[in-house]
């Protein structure tokens, strides 16, 4: 008896050992990691949720800051315009996690894929997850200079706990030269379209490389660059304008997705998986058209933007329409961009459009001194703004009866363009900064066109100087 | 570190099959009789106390005695008369420092073992029985009572030296067949002292009064994998018999541990049925770990993960394990609080040892025990409201001083709702419980069934039941071999409310409804509130549908081989398995019209565990003790959840999800963790007066990083019995006095969130419209491992004035180091912060005084219990990303901002203790504008989130219990006091009552409001209150909202009954009480609120002491019966 009691004990004995082994089944270990090309490829489907984050914040930060937009009523977004904005505001420190976390998973991708046997991928895989990579890398990068001028950069990923996570910031000279690179390397890898429109429009492309190699140089006020790397997107048949007032509205509601004119649509799905939420900021509480969703209206179109519209111009009701609430409640002007249906189908957000990249070049012709290219690059976005035909001349070109009565040259006449044709996309702030007329516009001064380092970063990270004035 | 524990383990199976191989000699229990001569015994005494015993030779001539009767720390007289009490003798003190021994007539047949006989005591004696005495032995019989005179029922009584015994009957007799050579009786019976009886050639008949246990001395402690005496501990722990707690009505055994053990801080949460308890050991010592005590259930360390972890139940209130054990079936909770109890559980020992024993039949007639309470709870406190017209006057100044047009819809009405009355109902509880125990020579076994069923005090659904069962079961094998199970079986139903900062709180709701509002439209439909302002609360109370079921199951089965006399070798086998499941359906009149939404979880988790123990006592001599432990155990433990949540709009009929239309968040999580651990002790004493003890245990466990996997937990104790050294022997006044120290280190392993925290791992769900994503989600940390305490401890236990007052002081000092924080890291790393990092120091040092007093002894008897405890909490190091600037590793968390009051923010600074209120100072209001003024702390013209200061803390600087009981023949009488002084509390209801900003109600405070003519301290009433650009408001966090949250709660008051023995024997019954018992009978706090001692301390460790509209525990009124047959 005893006997087989104590030899039950030894056998317990024996098995211990293996108790200590585990392994997640939950998660991935690392070193479980990197093994087949769909390891390679679900990391570079991960790098997208970090912009669709960010594409919440980008129009509405700069948007309220801007002369296009208002805040009725939102904590977070009212110093925005006030521009005072303290350094422990929220959306500054998520903007900037938001970018970094992307920036993060993107080196994870050019510090592993390398390293992984050709053989795994089919032709062409490896290398197009690697222009992703330095896509959406050079992307965020642009967003944090846009906002916050030269930052650190990290190019190589963190492994470890122990690593020193002090870093400096680079000037913002360093950080284009580093994006300029990015974009290069992806615009040499990526493919001019994908097998689904899907991704042609939602994903990282050649004609995305280079149409953010336009905005990037005409921010760097490298023109001619501008507006070569412009025109590759012009000739870039993937992309077209779309013409007609439907077809232009559509273009921002839930049925109009992925239509030709965008280069880069950041995808959403619903309001239960990948949500941006804007209607919420922007819609009105009631007096919404059926179907869609009302919102709490916590931020508002100003008078300078719905006065900017010349009658019959399509764009005006896409812009800014009026709500229609049961009386004794007014109508109020509201943002239309970004409507969200009641059955919680929420539409996207372009972050790169066919319209924005000719007004880029009309900008950069323009500064080379192409004042007729420039006029024509214009033309075409006032001609299809009116829903005149794209080629033929029109009474809308420039300079128009409008240009003429408020004393527009073509800077001015292509500055108000944009202000226009990307209303509420987050534009108008940064064009009115990187071209110095936020002064003048605005009435801010150069400090107040930067965002401050968000406080819990310089509390982390001892190395990282305050912007001025802040 | 590695090939140690290989070499460890190898020298550990050799000495386990040496041990076998050592077969067949078995030794016979050998009877070592340490009984001597009486005389001899008389001239110890005589020698010892330098006194003259005189007696004639005859008189005492082949008496014996046990040699442990003698004992030096009493007097002289005591011993004497603990010597003769067994024989018909008597003494008397013929002149100081001299007695006489003489034979006593009136003794003649009669034994006691009190000393304390009373004379009367002859008369009630039963007449002697016949003898008949064969040469194998003869017949004795008896009868075992309390000192009072009430019968004893179950009593052991047992041969000393054999294993032959028998027990009391219903009414307290018992026969027994003695041998020639046995000596002495042995009777104990539990919460009295046992007695030895010397067996007389002269008598056959007995009389055996037990005294009730005082000093407890000499009580059995459980500690880790074994047992020890009150009398010889030398570690820190504090016990809470099982009687005490058994009929107390309270869901968890962490609640009935309030102020019954000093150092062990527990918190009612709230008065919701079924909700977890607060409980901390000796203060928090872990900043993101966890804090609770480890539970081990007769050896079995229990799931101790609240189900919440798992992301269920989002509403603060977690489902703990602790709620599954029966009270009824405790015999008795240990709790483990320095480090020389608690290292032996090494790696999980840090926060202290909750050890839980069941009880267990004695040997004899099955014994049955029916009780049941039955009574009522209720909230009988209301917070001062606005009425129906001063909420419209209130509505209407919000508006016209935001410069808004008055609202159409809010007009002075004739209805007047009292909503807290329309919520809080008068609600019963029942609990119920059966047990029966007993046993064999060879077997013992206790068998019981439980049920309660607490209504909660929130009208609705709000009700919880527990249905319990337990076998436990021993037997002998064979004469060396013994086999036990005990399993317990737990079912619980909880329909539960939402509490804790949820949209949905029925008494938030309760709080800021307008009274103008009805509860009932006139066709007897719920009142809905046209602009959705805020839902119906009773509505909600009978509507929401929120059900955990818990079905639990925990048991062990163990052999116990005695391998030589001494010489122990235990195997046991042992699981935990919980099983959570979680539902939730909003219907459409919940959603406020918009569809259904509900979910569904399933939380499993299961651990098995195999432990086995080598213990040794070698005899040595009289002087010399030594005892030793030598185990090795390995754990495993898993948790798996399934959940699914949707939303529908087709009918409220269906609320299982798979009546949903639309499914998501479907989640399968699964985990599994492993411990092996090798551990010993030694244990000696020298002369009663030395005493020494050492453990060593060493953990393994899968969860640290690869470099720091094994730990090693030592730890040493001494004692010194001062009052056995030659100089007390004057000192008549003490008993016993014991100095002891103990120095060790123990761990935390738990409730970092994860079992693979040291792992760099990447996670999905980062997906991109249709396509599936995978991320990166942690950065790895080989180096991670357990938090370690380093505690020693400083303790005195006295008993002194003839046993009646015992005392216990500790004083301690635990350093927890290699703390497990959260750091932050620069967003730029590509992650927030760490899974954990081992870079903290934090201290809790304290003192724990408990005094125990039997202030009246007689047949009026009064005894008190007095526990008092400090602790003072500081978080000493943290790593600070700005050199010599403590507050660059500051760690503040927020809980939501409910009902549009400011987030309740707290904060772990070095320096100051967890538990930290963090926000503005207010200046006061503004007369001219009615604005409230925050302090600008960093005078740069702005207030911005850097002029937050540390407002206030939640934890008490003492807390104190305080029990007295008195009887009186029959009666029983006691009441239990509980108090928490210092105390802060951050008032979020009163926050969002007087915010004054929205369509809420407010409270009376907000009558007070400034106006330009009435300029007062609470601030203008303003509509959407104004948001500035630094988004600070009038109702910020600041010190308006700390409050002082000490108070005295008469927690418990007990009045009993024991029917008199004449009616229990006609009803067949052994013995019956019935008793009226009340709970929170009275309060004394300066606190506004409902209750001070109900806040949302489970949410997170940061955020202690907020009272978020807490359902308040309520005023409980029982009455109880409990027969044994």
């Amino acid at each position: 008896m005893y006997k087989i009691f104590g030899y039950c004990s030894l056998l317990f004995l024996v098995s211990c050992s293996k108790v200590l082994d585990q392994v997640p089944e939950f998660t991935i270990a690392e070193d479980n990691y990197w093994q087949t090309a769909n390891d390679a490829e679900s990391a570079a489907v991960g790098m997208y949720p970090t912009i669709q984050s960010l594409a919440q914040q980008s129009p509405l930060a700069f948007d309220a800051a801007s002369d296009a937009a208002t805040v009725v009523n939102s904590a977070n977004y009212a110093p925005f315009g006030l521009h005072g904005i303290p350094v422990d505001n929220l959306i500054v420190a998520t903007y900037w996690q938001n970018n970094y976390t992307g920036i993060g998973r993107a080196n994870d991708l050019l510090k592993h894929v390398p390293a992984m046997r050709d053989s795994l991928f089919i032709p062409g895989q490896k290398t197009r997850i690697m222009g992703e990579a330095y896509f959406v890398r050079a992307y965020l990068y642009y967003n944090l200079v846009k906002a916050f001028g030269g930052v650190p950069l990290v190019t190589t990923p963190y492994t470890s706990f122990n690593a020193d996570f002090t870093i400096g910031r680079s000037s913002v000279d360093s950080t284009y030269q580093l994006i300029v690179s990015d974009l290069h390397q992806a615009e040499n890898l990526l493919p001019q379209t994908w097998p689904a429109v899907v991704d042609t429009r939602g994903r990282a492309t050649q004609g995305g490389a280079q149409a953010l190699l336009a905005k990037v140089f005409l921010s760097m006020k490298k023109y001619d660059s501008a507006a070569a790397n412009a025109q590759y997107v012009l000739n870039n048949s993937a992309y077209s304008l779309v013409t007609g007032a439907t077809a232009y509205a559509n273009m921002f509601s839930t049925s109009g997705k992925n239509g030709t004119e965008a280069v880069f649509e950041v995808q959403y799905v619903s309001s239960t998986q990948q949500a941006h939420g804007l209607y919420s900021f922007y819609m009105p509480t009631s007096g919404v058209p059926a179907g869609i969703q009302p919102g709490s209206y916590q931020i508002a179109p100003t008078t300078t933007i719905q006065n900017a519209f010349q009658t019959g111009d399509i764009r005006q009701k896409v812009a800014v329409a009026m709500s229609t609430p049961i009386a004794p409640a007014t109508p109020v002007p509201y943002v239309n961009k970004y409507p969200r249906l009641t059955s919680g189908t929420e539409p996207d957000i372009i972050a790169i459009r066919l319209a924005d990249i000719i007004l880029v070049r009309a900008e950069a012709l323009n500064n080379l001194g192409q004042t007729q290219a420039a006029t024509d690059m214009l033309n075409m976005i006032r001609r299809r703004a009116f829903a005149q035909p794209l080629t033929a001349v029109s009474t809308y070109d420039f300079p128009n009866a409008d240009d003429i009565a408020k004393g527009y040259d073509i800077t001015l006449a292509i500055e108000n363009e944009r202000f226009k044709e990307l209303a509420f996309e987050g534009q108008r702030f940064y064009d009115l900064a990187r071209t110095g007329r936020s002064q003048a516009v605005l009435g801010i001064t150069a400090d107040q066109t930067l965002w401050p380092i968000p406080l819990r970063e310089i509390q982390r990270n001892p190395r990282l100087a305050q912007n001025h004035g802040y | 570190m590695k090939r140690f524990h290989h070499q460890l383990l190898k020298g550990l199976l050799l000495f386990v099959i040496l041990s076998l191989v050592q077969t067949g000699r078995t030794f016979a229990g050998e009877d070592k009789d340490s009984s001597i001569r009486l005389s001899e015994a008389l001239r110890l005494i005589k020698d010892h106390y330098k006194v003259d015993i005189l007696f004639e030779d005859r008189t005492v001539e082949g008496l014996l005695v046990p040699s442990g009767l003698i004992n030096f720390g009493r007097t002289a007289e005591e011993n004497i008369s603990a010597l003769i009490g067994p024989f018909a003798l008597n003494y008397k003190k013929v002149k100081a420092r001299s007695y006489l021994i003489m034979p006593d007539k009136a003794k003649q047949r009669i034994r006691t073992a009190s000393a304390e006989t009373p004379d009367s005591a002859a008369k009630s004696a039963p007449p002697p029985m016949d003898v008949s005495a064969t040469r194998d032995g003869h017949w004795l019989t008896g009868t075992v009572t309390t000192l009072e005179g009430q019968l004893l029922q179950g009593a052991s009584i047992k041969i000393k030296g054999s294993n032959r015994g028998t027990s009391t009957d219903i009414n307290g007799r018992f026969r027994l067949n003695v041998e020639d050579q046995d000596r002495t009786l042995l009777i104990s019976y539990t919460g009295y002292s046992s007695a030895e009886i010397a067996i007389s050639q002269q008598t056959n008949e007995y009389l055996v009064k037990l005294t009730a246990v005082s000093g407890r001395l000499n009580d059995v402690v459980v500690i880790g994998y074994g047992t020890s005496s009150r009398r010889n501990l030398i570690s820190s722990v504090s016990t809470v018999k099982g009687a005490d707690i058994a009929n107390t009505p309270v869901t968890s055994i962490d609640a009935a541990l309030q102020g019954r053990a000093s150092g062990v801080q527990v918190v009612q949460n709230s008065g919701s049925p079924g909700d977890e308890t607060y409980i901390r050991i000796r203060g928090n010592g872990s900043l993101f770990g966890e804090n609770r005590p480890l539970y081990v259930v007769d050896g079995v360390p229990m799931n101790n993960l609240p189900a919440a972890q798992y992301g269920i139940s989002g509403d603060g209130q977690r489902i703990a394990s602790t709620n599954d054990i029966n009270p009824n079936d405790i015999a008795s909770i240990e709790v483990l609080k320095d480090a020389a109890a608690a290292a032996i559980y090494g790696s999980r020992g840090a926060n202290g040892v909750i050890l839980i024993t069941t009880k267990k039949g004695v040997s004899g007639k099955s014994k049955f025990n029916a009780s049941v309470y039955t009574g009522m709870a209720e909230v009988t406190k209301r917070l001062n409201l606005l009425n129906n017209r001063q909420y419209v006057d209130l509505i209407k100044e919000e508006r016209v001083n935001a410069g808004l047009p008055a609202d159409p819809l809010v007009n002075y009405t004739d209805t007047n709702t009292n909503w807290q009355n329309a919520i809080f109902r008068q609600a019963p509880m029942t609990n119920a419980n059966l047990s029966i125990s007993g046993g064999t020579g060879k077997t013992s076994h206790y068998v019981s069934l439980g049920y309660f069923d607490q209504t909660g005090t929130i009208t609705g659904i709000q009700h919880y039941r527990r249905w319990n069962g337990r076998i436990n079961f021993d037997f002998m094998a064979t004469d060396n071999l013994k086999i036990g199970v005990n399993i317990t079986g737990t079912h619980s139903i909880n329909h539960r409310m939402d509490n804790s900062f949820s949209g949905q709180s029925v008494l938030a709701a309760a709080l800021i409804a307008n009274p103008n509002n009805p509860i009932y439209n006139k066709n007897g439909s719920y009142f809905s509130d046209p602009l959705r302002r805020n839902t119906n609360p009773v509505m909600l109370a009978n509507s929401l549908r929120f059900v955990s079921g818990v079905d639990s199951y925990v048991g062990n089965i163990y052999g116990e081989y005695t391998i030589i006399k001494g010489l122990k070798l235990r195997t046991s086998l042992g699981f935990d398995n919980q099983q959570v499941t979680d539902d939730r359906y909003q219907s459409t009149l919940v959603n406020n019209g918009s569809p259904a939404t509900g979910f569904v979880s399933v939380f499993n988790q299961f651990l098995w565990i195999n432990e086995n123990t080598l213990s040794y006592t070698p005899e040595l001599n009289a002087k010399n003790h030594l005892s030793f432990l030598l185990g090795q155990s390995a754990q495993e433990a898993s948790v798996r959840r399934i959940g699914l949540s949707g939303s529908t709009s087709s009918t409220d009929i269906i609320q299982s999800v798979s009546g949903f239309t639309a499914l998501s968040a479907p989640t399968d999580y699964r985990s599994e963790w492993g411990l092996v651990s090798y551990f010993g002790r030694a244990s000696y004493s020298y002369d009663d007066r030395f005493l020494v003890e050492g453990v060593l245990r060493t953990d393994g466990s899968s969860r640290f990083g690869a470099n720091k996997r094994y730990g090693f937990f030592p730890s040493i104790s001494a004692g010194w019995r001062i009052s056995n050294e030659a100089f007390m022997r004057d000192v008549k006044f003490v008993n016993d006095l014991k100095l002891r120290g103990s120095i060790g280190l123990t761990g935390n392993n738990e409730g970092l969130g994860t079992d693979f925290p040291s792992l760099a791992t990447y996670s999905t769900g980062y997906n991109y419209g249709s396509e599936a994503g995978i991320a990166a989600t942690s950065l790895s940390n080989q180096d991670l491992s357990w938090e370690s305490t380093v505690a020693s401890n400083l303790g005195l236990d006295m008993t002194f004035l003839d046993n009646r007052v015992s005392v216990t002081v500790d004083a301690y000092n635990k350093v927890t180091n290699r703390l497990i924080f959260k750091l932050d890291l620069p967003y730029t790393s590509g992650f927030a912060r760490t899974n954990g990092a081992n870079i903290g120091q934090l201290i809790n040092k304290g003192l724990e005084v408990q005094v125990n007093t039997d202030n009246i002894r007689g047949k009026f008897s009064w005894s008190s219990g007095v526990n008092f405890s400090i602790n003072r909490n500081k978080i000493t190091s943290l790593p600070q990303t700005i050199e010599g600037d403590p507050t660059s590793s500051d760690f503040t968390e927020s809980l939501p901002a409910a009902y549009s009051g400011s987030m309740p923010t707290s904060i772990f600074r070095v320096g100051q203790p967890v538990g930290s209120f963090f926000g503005y100072r207010n200046k006061g209001v503004d007369p001219k504008t009615g604005n409230m003024v925050y302090d600008d702390i960093n005078h740069d013209g702005k207030i911005t989130a850097a002029d937050r200061v540390i407002l206030g803390n939640a934890l008490p600087k003492f807390t104190a219990g305080m029990t007295n009981t008195f009887s009186y023949k029959g009666f029983d009488m006691s009441f239990f006091i509980y108090a928490s002084y210092g105390n802060k509390v951050y008032n979020q209801t009163r926050a969002f009552l007087e915010r004054m900003s929205s369509y809420y109600n407010g409270d009376a405070q907000t009558l007070n409001r400034w106006s330009l003519a009435h300029p007062t301290n609470v601030p203008k009433a303003m509509f959407n209150d104004p948001v500035q650009a630094n988004s600070i408001t009038n109702g910020d966090m600041s010190q308006r909202w700390v409050e002082d949250g000490s108070y005295i709660r008469l927690k418990n008051i007990t009045l009993g009954y024991n029917l008199p023995a004449a009616w229990t024997r006609k009803a067949r019954l052994s013995s019956a009480r019935v008793y009226l018992s009340a709970q929170n009978l009275v309060m004394i706090t300066s606190y506004s609120g409902f209750d001070p001692e109900s806040q949302n301390q489970s949410v997170k460790n940061s955020q202690l002491g907020i009272d978020y509209a807490v359902q308040p525990q309520p005023k409980v009124f029982l009455a109880g019966l409990s027969v044994n047959f």
